[in-house]
């Protein structure tokens, strides 16, 4: 991929987490984003199951599909160093394998899985007691 | 034979005045650029025994049996 000449006015991006790129200007190699997420906010006990590692779902486990291979004919991009201006960007978050790049480049890869278990019952008691000494 | 066996692609200058976003997650890409390949993939599974944490939409009353 040619280069460009990217320019920039002002950026604002609050946050950037969880795997997130921002990026100014070319990249050769492109980016390979990951980012697990496991989120347990429980208020009913579940005992006997090893829930807290990324093996015990299946989730983590999937395979990921596969892109069919790019038909028609062979393509040609040429970028001649055409600038890229850019006035004014506002962006309040970037996360979970998220990216952001002003600039030419590639490839991209992103993955994110994310196993979310709330069973947080407002107003509801545990129903297993548990006994202080 | 093929009617075409080569795709030129011309990119030509980009120009942006503003932009505002308020998020970009979960494998998404805000790209302001070129570029010959993207695969994102993003996954989200919560078990059905879980509930949402949060305030809660309304919902009508039911109507009495009998009516």
């Amino acid at each position: 991929m040619r280069c460009r000449l990217s320019q920039v006015g002002s950026v604002f991006v609050n946050t950037i987490s969880n795997a997130a790129i921002l990026h100014f200007g070319d990249n050769r190699d492109g980016a390979n984003l990951k980012s697990r997420v496991l989120a347990v906010q429980r208020t009913l006990a579940a005992f006997g199951s090893d829930e807290f590692r990324y093996e015990s779902y299946a989730l983590f486990a999937r395979p990921l599909p596969v892109s069919p291979a790019p038909a028609g004919p062979r393509a040609v991009f040429r970028s001649e160093c055409a600038p890229i201006e850019v006035g004014e960007v506002n962006v309040v978050g970037l996360s979970a394998g998220s990216h952001f790049r002003i600039g030419c480049g590639g490839p991209e890869t992103a993955e994110t899985r994310i196993v979310n278990i709330r069973n947080a019952l407002p107003g509801i008691d545990p129903p297993v007691e548990v006994e202080f000494k | 034979m093929a009617l075409f066996d080569q795709m030129n692609v011309y990119n030509e200058p980009v120009k942006i005045g503003s932009i505002r976003i308020l998020g970009v997650s979960s494998s998404s890409s805000l790209l302001i650029g070129d570029t010959q390949s993207m695969t994102l993939y993003s996954y989200f599974d919560t078990p059905p025994e879980s509930v949402i944490v949060g305030p809660l939409a309304p919902l009508p009353e039911l109507p009495e049996e009998g009516e």
